[in-house]
């Protein structure tokens, strides 16, 4: 496929568009075109959201070679030489380098990703320690076929290889890592130690995109950022722009959550860093810390409380009132109302660990209030039922003061 | 009682001396009171056990301290009322309150129609059982009349054995357990054939031990059982059985099988509900609290099991409950979704 420049501009403004469940199918359709050439650059438009909606992206050779320098990516209309980064545009050339050299193995790994995507790990993780340290060894200094045609100057191809091949000898350890530090586990700073202890040799580019990449999954990326910095000194400015710049976009990921399960799941993310972030921070970075963080926290806290707020009227308190005035309700109603009430509660528990405690407090007990108003004289939910949503909105003793009234 | 936490694996071995001291399973669907168990010693009042933090050991708990320290639901607080009362919990009595409080709604509509069709399964099982007794016994020991519904009462969770009832009548709980339980090995075997990680496998073995082990041992128990009561006719007949000695019996050797399997049918509900693709992360919590039977049990029929060696393998995985990992939402909705799985 190849899109003429008219194509590719209707094709980016009508995915900037488009809502998110179309957003995933059309991704879906693209990332199934053999030739990427076009498609990256359209892509670059919606990335952000990519991000949030993560949608299921089809297993290849080129991203999975390239998973590991994830963090080191950047659209290559704003790639520059010299920034320690890699241009997207450099991914097929560089693929085809890799697949050119490894023949056998690159059949062998294009053969194991069919049918697979990007959330199938155990496959990335099989797949990639075979394939990563196998292509650091054939990343030596050359250029690369169809790099100039992509628009590269051949000065650059040295450094971007040599950054990738420092990166693919440490990406079993850095993966492992990384899929560690993204669960939470207790192990993931011990991986991380390992991962990026060696990468201290090869200079501050590689460094940094492995600290980079285990940041950006982390769920405690403070601790790994200390670690980095006593690992290498001079890496200290990277991770905290990288630390900054990761909170910079959780925030935006919670501000741009279309429901409020997914700002649950957004804000819930961006608390636990935060108190990460906190509870890490140095005397040197502390006040620094603090600031940025209360100024999330109040933002991002006013953000879920206000959809919080919204919500429950919408999805809970008008279609309660109009199910108990009517008939006994059907099992699939009374399933939706505890859905949403299941939604709020998350919401809610992430959005009291930003702030905003007295206002959702306040909104809790006046929806209390009107549940059990309408619990007086239930029609089409018995009072067992009316308790059941207050016991998942507010918590049992909520509900057995609702039992508790006379009725 | 003290209303604080009062003891850790210290004060508890990891096998206690009876199934008593063992506690009865109870299918709260509050996360943090997952695995929970309880007891009630000769005095005082009933006791929570509690699978502890660390993955070694039990929390012993009393009521107030479980409703400062875990929010039990409102199901919770409607299932403990009802046992907490009694001189002598057992499974059977636990599984009849869990069903009386699931089918007044309090763990949703779902199992609500769970309990209700397992009631009236328990009711067809009571009217097969009647025919069938009444068919065995009194053609040899008239006398035997006025057993019959006690007897029925203390074989409604046994059965009296495979194929004495029609092909179309319900199964009663404890065979059904022991086909789940079958089931559940099966499963976990396949899977621990496909676990990606050495930790997976070593979880699965766990898991698959333990259910073996007590599956012979069940099993042994309620054909011990089904032999006994195929056989009482007769003996009553020849006087080689007093009256007297019939229900006491059959109470006894009834209650073994369900004691050995009380807690495996929400393990299988765990994993069933898991889903291929849960299968991996449910296992830490499956193994933390899986049923491990005290010493009491070397004594009856069925081959000795490794119990020892098994506690010894969970002990280095030592897996923490789920909750620890927050989830407090999902985890009360998914058990409350086990509640409808396994009534």
């Amino acid at each position: 496929m190849n899109l003429l420049g008219g194509q590719a501009r209707q094709l980016r403004l009508a995915l900037q568009q488009a809502p998110d469940h179309a957003v995933g199918r059309v991704v879906a359709m693209l990332d199934g075109l053999a030739d990427r050439s076009m498609i990256d650059e359209v892509l670059n438009s919606v990335r952000p959201r990519l991000r949030r909606l993560q949608p299921p992206r089809p297993l290849r050779l080129p991203r999975l070679l390239f998973l590991p320098l994830e963090a080191a990516l950047v659209p290559a209309a704003g790639w520059r030489p010299g920034s320690n980064l890699v241009p997207r545009s450099a991914i097929t050339p560089i693929a085809a380098l890799v697949s050119g050299a490894l023949p056998d193995l690159a059949e062998q790994v294009e053969a194991g990703t069919v049918g697979h995507s990007l959330t199938d790990h155990a496959v990335v993780a099989a797949l990639g320690a075979r394939l990563w340290p196998a292509a650091s060894m054939v990343a030596t200094p050359q250029v690369p076929r169809g790099w100039v045609a992509a628009g590269l100057p051949e000065s650059a191809a040295l450094p971007i290889l040599a950054l990738c091949a420092a990166v693919w000898r440490q990406a079993v350890p850095l993966w492992q890592a990384r899929t560690a530090a993204s669960a939470g586990a207790m192990e993931a700073l011990a991986l991380a130690r390992a991962a990026l202890a060696p990468l201290v040799a090869d200079g501050a580019a590689p460094l940094s995109a492995g600290l980079t990449l285990l940041l950006r999954a982390a769920l405690a990326p403070g601790q790994i950022a200390t670690l980095a910095t006593s690992l290498s000194a001079q890496i200290h400015p990277v991770a905290e722009r990288a630390l900054a710049s990761m909170l910079a976009d959780d925030a935006a990921a919670v501000a741009a959550a279309t429901s409020p399960d997914e700002m649950a799941q957004t804000a819930g993310l961006l608390a636990r860093r935060l108190a990460d972030l906190e509870h890490t921070a140095n005397a040197l970075v502390r006040d620094q810390r603090q600031r940025h963080a209360a100024i999330l926290r109040r933002d991002t806290g006013q953000a879920c409380h206000a959809r919080f707020a919204a919500a429950l009227v919408e999805t809970l308190l008008v279609p309660l009132a109009r199910v108990a005035a009517g008939p006994r309700a059907e099992d699939s109603v009374v399933a939706m109302l505890e859905g949403a009430a299941r939604d709020l509660r998350r919401l809610e528990a992430a959005g009291r660990r930003l702030g905003q405690e007295l206002a959702f407090d306040r909104s809790l007990r006046d929806a209390v209030a009107q549940i059990t108003r309408l619990a007086a004289t239930p029609a089409g939910l018995n009072r067992i039922e009316f308790a059941r949503l207050v016991e998942i909105l507010a918590g049992p003793d909520a509900a057995l003061a609702l039992q508790a009234e006379p009725g | 009682m003290q209303d604080t936490i009062k003891g850790f694996a210290a004060s508890l071995p990891e096998r206690q001396a009876s199934f008593a001291e063992r506690g009865c399973a109870m299918p709260f669907t509050a996360p943090m009171l997952s695995g929970a168990r309880l007891r009630r010693g000769s005095s005082g009042p009933a006791e929570m056990l509690l699978p502890a933090l660390g993955g070694r050991g039990v929390y012993v708990m009393g009521w107030n301290a479980c409703l400062l320290h875990c929010a039990p639901s409102l199901h919770d607080r409607q299932l403990w009322d009802r046992i907490a009362t009694q001189e002598r919990p057992t499974p059977a009595l636990v599984r009849a309150a869990a069903r009386e409080v699931a089918r007044l709604g309090y763990a949703g509509r779902p199992a609500q129609a769970a309990a209700k069709a397992a009631l009236r399964q328990q009711e067809a099982v009571r009217d097969g059982l009647r025919d069938v007794l009444a068919a065995r016994f009194l053609p040899l020991a008239p006398d035997a009349a006025d057993l019959l519904a006690p007897m029925v009462a203390v074989l409604a969770q046994a059965g009296t054995g495979p194929g004495q009832l029609s092909e179309r009548s319900p199964s009663a709980a404890i065979p059904q357990a022991i086909v789940a339980l079958e089931a559940f090995c099966a499963s976990i075997a396949a899977w621990s054939q496909m676990a990606q990680t050495p930790q997976e496998r070593r979880g699965a073995a766990i898991a698959l031990g333990a259910a073996r082990m007590t599956l012979l041992v069940a099993d042994a128990s309620l054909q011990a059982l089904w032999r006994t009561v195929a056989e009482l006719p007769a003996r009553l007949a020849r006087g080689e059985v007093r009256q007297g000695d019939v229900l006491p019996l059959l109470a006894d050797l009834a209650s073994r099988a369900d004691w050995l399997l009380d807690g495996w049918t929400m393990v299988g509900a765990l994993w069933a509900a898991a889903g291929a693709a849960g299968r991996g992360g449910v296992l830490a919590e499956l193994v933390s609290v899986l049923p491990v039977p005290p010493l009491e049990a070397e004594s009856w029929p069925g081959p000795r099991a490794e119990w020892d060696t098994l506690l010894r393998a969970r002990r280095m995985v030592a897996p923490g409950p789920a909750w620890s990992c927050g989830g407090l939402v999902d985890l009360a909705q998914r058990n409350e979704a086990l509640r409808a799985l396994a009534p």
